[in-house]
């Protein structure tokens, strides 16, 4: 059973979570309150664990790609993108440029998704609601971008082994060029109505921040390690997926504090922006996926009409892909820090054993620190600042 | 050989039982008695200096002797380089807890215990975290079943501290 034992006598003890509106997911976080100081805290997570990783290893590599959908639910393509390229490198295959050009795009635009997601519910915990209309009208954009490209909204399952499921439908050029046109206008808006915002910046300038030092050993990554002042983006230092191909800078802050983090994330909006421009720009012609019978589904036509696509077809179905005995450790730089896939292959055409390495699980357990001392109405911006996604976070 | 485990070799010399590099990131295998002090170096030395533990994998090979892998995955910011130091313990031994050398390796190491029930000494708070407490078994060991029986209704009763099955 979960015990909280007092620190101090005379406090109170208050439960927030497992469900409350401020948590965003299925946390638990019991506070001990001096007045409304948080003198000590504890968590509890778990609540949404359904054994992800188990499951790895009764499904094939493909058919293991819906379930990443279900990770990390704000910004579902990036986890199949991640996937994916894991598995490649386990397979030692590399994905056409087309399909990677496209692969780029599209975990841009979920990027951009994200952040609109975690900045705009942050600032409604604090209280700025108008913010939150602005952004979730262009993720809602993003989404239809999404739907009609993929198919669905939030479970995409958009990778496969080797590439991508299909090729884009027309228009989809204008469409993402009229996406570029939109969004800035929406980040100006805040940018206008939050960062030289007096009650924004008192709520959350020295709130929640953390030493660069100390975030690097908790095992932090992404905006809020890179708001600590480490110009640390895989993108740039282990570029993948022809993420070299483009220009982008990497915006870091000083204090690593919750107005930081948000600055680091408006900026990456912007940084976003320009990698899509360039990629549509640029986009290469040619096949989006892998020319190998062995890892990629025959086209629908060779299927029905020649006896090699129907036995390619057949193989890849009943038996899946097969790798070579091994093991593959493959980091990507997602909207949250560093989603990592480790796989443990035994040749067969299941993992045999696939250990996710969510961004979240390392930045949520320094929660307790950054909250001491602070006050609750604090507890919850730096809550919303960390985007702790409780299904990346529990699997 | 590349620079890195060349490196690793001449500063721990016999500690290093093999050496992996045909896959990527490249691993080291070392005994679980001489993990703390490796990764101590690893961590604060040159040309090392890994200072971020990202993950701590735990593979189950039912069959084999010694039974578990236990994975550490390691990033260095400052080298912009990747390791995985690899170690085996059996079913009853335990590893050292690294919570010493990473803060960070906290909750790793816990959610090590609760899925693969490999003890970690030394922890501060070695619970489940994952599971709930009273969970009986740990899940990604292989002869888990995959597909549960039907459990046994239960209630439970806070109070007396009790719990009653009815079958």
């Amino acid at each position: 059973m979960f015990t909280f034992e007092k620190k101090k006598k005379d406090t109170m003890v208050l439960n927030m979570g497992p469900s409350h509106n401020a948590t965003h997911g299925t946390l638990r976080i019991v506070l001990e309150l001096d007045g409304e100081k948080i003198v000590n805290s504890n968590l509890e997570i778990g609540y949404l664990h359904r054994g992800i990783e188990k499951m790895a290893e009764q499904r094939t590599y493909n058919g293991f790609i819906p379930l990443t959908d279900r990770m990390n639910y704000v910004s579902p393509i990036m986890n199949n993108i991640s996937y994916a390229l894991a598995v490649e490198k386990l397979l030692g295959i590399e994905v056409p440029k087309r399909g990677q050009y496209l692969r780029v795009i599209m975990n841009e635009l979920t990027r951009i998704a994200d952040h609109l997601v975690a900045v705009g519910t942050n600032v409604v915990d604090i209280g700025a609601l108008t913010n939150y209309f602005y952004f979730f009208k262009e993720r809602e954009r993003i989404y239809d971008l999404i739907e009609k490209f993929v198919g669905a909204r939030l479970t995409t399952s958009f990778t496969r082994v080797g590439g991508i499921a299909r090729d884009v439908p027309d228009g989809f050029e204008s469409d993402v060029k009229s996406l570029l046109k939109e969004i800035p206008k929406s980040i100006q808006d805040v940018d206008k109505l939050l960062t030289k915002n007096r009650i924004f910046m008192d709520r959350t300038i020295d709130v929640g921040s953390m030493t660069q030092e100390k975030a690097l050993e908790y095992g932090f990554t992404g905006p809020v390690l890179r708001a600590t002042g480490l110009a640390w983006d895989l993108r740039k230092t282990q570029p993948y997926s022809s993420y070299e191909d483009f220009q982008f800078d990497v915006p870091i802050g000083e204090n690593g504090d919750t107005y930081d983090r948000y600055l680091v994330r408006m900026e990456e909006m912007r940084q976003s922006l320009r990698i899509i421009q360039q990629a549509i720009d640029n986009l290469p012609g040619g096949p989006v996926s892998v020319d190998d019978p062995h890892i990629t589904l025959p086209p629908k036509e060779d299927v029905y009409n020649t006896m090699e696509g129907l036995i390619h077809h057949f193989m890849l179905i009943m038996y899946g892909i097969k790798a070579k005995p091994g093991y593959v450790y493959f980091g990507t730089e997602v909207a949250n820090g560093e989603l990592g896939f480790y796989i443990v292959s035994d040749g067969q055409q299941y993992p045999y054993r696939l250990k996710v390495r969510p961004p979240c699980f390392a930045i949520f357990q320094a929660f307790p620190e950054m909250i001491q001392g602070h006050l609750i109405s604090d507890a919850v911006a730096i809550l919303g600042s960390l985007n702790i996604v409780a299904g990346e976070l529990d699997r | 050989m590349s620079e890195l485990i060349e490196s690793i070799k001449n500063r721990f010399g016999g500690k290093i039982i093999s050496v992996q590099e045909e896959f990527r990131p490249r691993s080291i295998k070392v005994a679980a008695g001489d993990l703390l002090e490796i990764m101590t170096v690893l961590k604060n030395e040159e040309p090392f200096r890994f200072n971020q533990i990202l993950d701590i994998a735990g593979v189950d090979f039912l069959n084999q002797k010694p039974r578990f892998l236990v994975a550490y995955i390691l990033l260095s910011t400052i080298k912009n380089k990747r390791l995985i130091v690899e170690t085996d313990v059996d079913e009853f031994e335990s590893v050292p807890s690294l919570t010493g050398v990473w803060c960070g390796a906290d909750w790793f190491e816990r959610e090590l215990y609760d899925m693969s029930g490999i003890k970690v000494k030394g922890h501060p708070n070695l619970k489940r975290i994952l599971m709930s407490e009273d969970f009986e078994g740990h899940p990604l060991r292989k002869d888990f079943p995959v597909r549960g029986t039907t459990p046994p209704e239960q209630r439970y009763a806070p109070w007396d501290k009790r719990r009653t099955r009815e079958y």
